[in-house]
């Protein structure tokens, strides 16, 4: 298998505050990766890089064996990296259905009048349990909601890779079930390699083939479930306190 | 229901009714010089004229969401481009209104591409700051526009197959009717070709947009070319409507007039800043002999707008067609 | 030469004055407050009628107009201001510059357009490098520096100041820490208006007095806040300054007809070449 996604010695500094420091990792084409590690150890920052938003203060990002670091999120999006944020992002006064082909259309050219197949948006409403609320005001979701709309809007891109930055979080026992068949399919049957930062600790273990363990910036392991729930440095950093404060989910 | 879908600000079902009513109004107005005197005609040119701005604006600030307050300094640039042009270079106003659009979208390109780059209230001040210096330019290259002194003998449009623009001043009111329909068009055109929809997305959420592949930097740039644009086309019809120009008519407070008109009708909607426009515009002649007094006047209509009704008139509509609705 | 540079260091203190206080606002509170430049002309009449109608001294007149600018910025906040806090979309924006506007149609309408002129405080002149500089210009300048230094001094060492600076780091967090946060932006926003208010006082016997005498300083300010870096009191200095020295020099070598456009070209030729402002970076 190749990799998609090679990350070598990724660092970034805001003033003096090192948020990310000499990372490195590849991820395989078409896996499923977790990404966790308590508050503030950089997993959002360590995203944000890989889509542009932030450039590195040192180190490079290679999507499909191209240097990608640098570019704007646009182009990365377009060259098919696509994300969601961990702090929910909607346009607020689109409804639902608008929503989603804002992503079909936003890096199309301009030119095109219809440059969006309606049965391919309708498939992906389906997919992610939007089919009756098309003409719902966006801004009226609840949050988790508009979470999943953020999904729904960053698949209709049509992404190779696809970052998912607490997606879950806010959502009831139920929906967590409902979201991780919805993000298999996404794996399995569209082929989308995923990289997810999660902490509710079973979606990542049951999900996920590989998990990276961040704290403070760095990587303090990695491996698959088992090992990592095995590790002692993870439970000791992260695992120990963090599955007592999430028990309550 | 598809065209519904399509077009997601600009027409859809609930908006035809706006626009059947804009259509009646559209007739209706272009009786007004048939009906009324002189005096009613210069005004309603004025209001048509300062329609066709708060239009020209409600693209980068309504549907983009770029706070600017530069759009009076592109209605100047236009002003005098268009003038120097037809008196300095000896052009056919034909010739030199289409010219002048072009200057104004190259300068709003070039001095948008960095000023851009700002942020929300950053790129509003440099905006403020933009139209001053556009005043300053008007008033100090004394060379070429005469700067404080301004400039006259400016010429009415030239003949133009039969119309002949010397002879009567209402044949201009119909050409800025024609133009405001132009102009509604072209925003059809833009919202039919997918730019509109990117405007929108990163006035709801730039980083969003930006992630989702909306290249918003190229498209900030080209909502304030074009709105740019459009602010010099008006102003080369007022170079020829009023015929002589001042560094006054464009200092700052005319960017701050289309930022209240547009505020007064309701931004984003379209339609709701031609009315503000209309609305404004006669509210002012009615207190234009006490011009001090008309000043306060604006800005405390302008905090009592912010305070009580931030959606302005077509915030009103809407809200009063909800109640009864209920 | 000298004599540029000392005008410039004059006119710069003035710019760095008021941009101080818009600098303290921005940062905390996401407004820039244009308002600022009304307070400031509403204090330079007050300044006046102080001195000229009361018969008071030119101290105490300082103290009325800081007084009454610390007044007006604290009104603005508490009745306008707050009722859109944490509000994206300008409307707080747009209504300082309704403020603005209204205060300075309100002084043409009050006292006519014509401009007024005040007596120096302090009369006399001091040689520096060959040059005259009256003593007024040079109590501008010492006044400045002394302001800066106490309001880092209370920003530093006091609690409210710290509560302040805390504030300033993350609005979100600052409630977590016991901070009133309607208290913070009271006694940011008196801060600013005072500020504005001692600016006005100190130029009114070096300019004039008259109704838009507000219009540039306010321009200047906030360019000055750009370039300087939200947050940032010596970059506020610096930039300040530099301003007023290189509009100075530029109108003595280059052409004084454009020596209030030079902020401008100074601000775009930044943007394209460091987009990230001089002093640190400026993502919103
Ligand atoms: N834009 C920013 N400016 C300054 N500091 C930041 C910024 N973004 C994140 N940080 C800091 O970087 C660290 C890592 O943050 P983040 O990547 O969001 O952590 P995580 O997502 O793992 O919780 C935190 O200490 C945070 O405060
Ligand atoms: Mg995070």
């Amino acid at each position: 298998m190749t990799d998609i996604l090679e990350v070598k010695g990724l660092k970034k500094q805001f003033g003096g505050l090192v948020a990310v420091n000499n990372l490195d990792f590849t991820i395989e084409d078409g896996s499923r990766t977790g990404i966790i590690g308590p508050n503030g150890a950089g997993k959002t920052t360590t995203f944000a890089m890989i889509a542009g938003e932030h450039n590195p203060t040192a180190g490079s990002i290679l999507f499909e064996g191209e240097r990608i670091d640098r570019l704007k999120p646009s182009v990365i999006c377009k060259k098919g990296a696509a994300r969601t944020f961990q702090i929910v992002r909607v346009f607020r006064q689109l409804t639902v259905y608008e929503h989603i082909i804002m992503g079909a259309v936003a890096g199309k050219s301009c030119f095109s009048t219809c440059s969006y197949q309606t049965d391919e948006i309708e498939h992906l409403m389906e997919l992610t349990g939007f089919e009756n609320d098309h003409d719902k005001i966006a801004g009226s979701l609840t949050s988790a909601r508009q979470k999943q709309l953020g999904l729904a809007t960053a698949l209709a891109t049509k992404p190779k890779l696809l970052l998912l930055d607490e997606l879950m979080a806010g959502l009831n026992l139920s929906e967590i079930e409902r979201s991780l068949l919805i993000l298999r399919k996404i794996n399995e049957e569209m082929g989308i390699t995923l990289v997810i930062i999660e902490h509710v600790m079973r979606v990542i273990m049951g999900l996920c083939k590989k998990i990276i363990v961040l704290e403070t910036g760095q990587k303090i392991a990695e491996g698959t479930p088992k090992e990592i729930s095995e590790n002692k440095r993870v439970i000791k950093a992260y695992l120990g306190k963090e599955e007592k404060a999430y028990a309550g989910n | 229901m598809e065209l519904a879908k399509n077009n997601p600000t600009l027409i859809n079902k609930k908006n035809i009714m706006i626009w059947a009513t804009a259509l009646v109004v559209v007739v209706a107005v272009s009786f007004v010089p048939v009906i009324f005197s002189r005096y009613v005609i210069y005004v309603a040119t004025l209001a048509l004229l300062y329609a066709m701005l708060t239009a020209s604006y409600d693209l980068i600030f309504g549907y983009t969401g770029q706070l600017s307050f530069s759009q009076g300094a592109f209605f100047g640039l236009g002003a005098y481009t268009s003038a120097l042009l037809t008196l300095s270079g000896g052009l056919n106003f034909w010739l030199a209104l289409p010219l002048t659009v072009i200057v104004g979208f190259i300068i709003a390109a070039l001095i948008g591409s960095p000023a851009l780059r700002l942020r929300g209230s950053y790129f509003a001040v440099t905006t403020f700051f933009l139209a001053h210096f556009v005043y300053l330019v008007f008033l100090n290259t004394d060379k070429l526009t005469g700067g404080p002194m301004g400039l006259r003998n400016i010429q009415p449009p030239d003949k133009l197959w039969f119309i002949d623009f010397s002879q009567m001043n209402v044949y201009f009111y119909f050409v800025l009717l024609f133009t405001i329909l132009v102009l509604l068009f072209l925003y059809y055109l833009i919202y039919k070709t997918e730019i509109g929809r990117r405007f929108v997305a990163i006035r709801e959420d730039q980083d969003l947009a930006e992630s989702l592949g909306v290249n918003t930097s190229f498209y900030k740039v080209l909502s304030f070319s074009i709105s740019g644009a459009l602010a010099a086309l008006c102003g080369s019809l007022f170079a020829h409507y009023f015929l002589l120009l001042h560094p006054s008519q464009f200092a700052w407070f005319t960017s701050e007039m289309i930022v209240i008109m547009t505020l007064v009708g309701g931004a984003g909607t379209l339609i709701g800043p031609v009315l503000g426009a209309a609305v404004v515009t006669f509210i002012l002649e009615l207190f234009r002999y006490a011009p001090e007094l008309r000043f306060i006047i604006w800005a405390a209509a302008l905090i009592a707008i912010l305070v009580f009704e931030p959606k302005g008139l077509m915030g009103m509509a809407k809200r009063i067609r909800f109640r009864r609705s209920q | 030469m000298e004599i540029y540079i000392i005008n410039g260091l004059v006119l710069g203190s003035i710019y760095a004055l008021i941009a101080l206080g818009i600098n303290l606002i921005w940062s905390i509170t996401d407004i820039p407050d244009f308002s600022q430049g009304g307070i400031y002309v509403i204090s330079a009449y007050v300044v006046y009628f102080s001195i000229t109608t009361l018969n008071l001294p030119w101290y105490i007149a300082i103290v009325a107009a800081a007084l009454a600018g610390a007044v007006m910025a604290f009104c603005f906040e508490k009745f306008l201001y707050r009722r859109w806090r944490g509000r994206t979309d300008h409307i707080q924006l747009l209504c300082a510059i309704a403020l603005f506007f209204l205060l300075a149609n309100l002084a043409i309408y009050l006292w006519t357009a014509k401009s007024l002129n005040l007596e120096h405080y302090i009369m006399g002149k001091a040689e520096i490098f060959g040059v005259g500089v009256s003593y007024q210009r040079l109590m501008i300048i010492v006044v400045v520096i002394v302001l800066f230094i106490l309001i880092n001094l209370f920003l530093m060492k006091t609690k409210t100041g710290k509560a302040i600076r805390a504030a300033t780091q993350d609005i979100e967090v600052a409630p977590w820490m016991g901070i009133d946060i309607n208290k913070v932006f009271s006694i940011i926003f008196a801060m600013g208006g005072a500020l504005s208010g001692i600016a006005a006082a100190l130029v009114a016997p070096v300019f004039a007095v008259y109704p838009m005498m507000g219009e540039l300083p306010l321009l200047k300010a906030l360019v000055v806040v750009i370039l300087g870096g939200k947050g940032s009191l010596v970059g506020t200095l610096i930039a300040g300054m530099g301003l007023g020295i290189l509009e100075s020099l530029g109108a003595g070598y280059i052409s004084a007809s454009y020596q209030h456009g030079y902020a401008f070209i100074i601000l775009l030729i930044v943007l394209v070449f460091k987009p990230q402002g001089l002093f640190g970076s400026r993502k919103e």
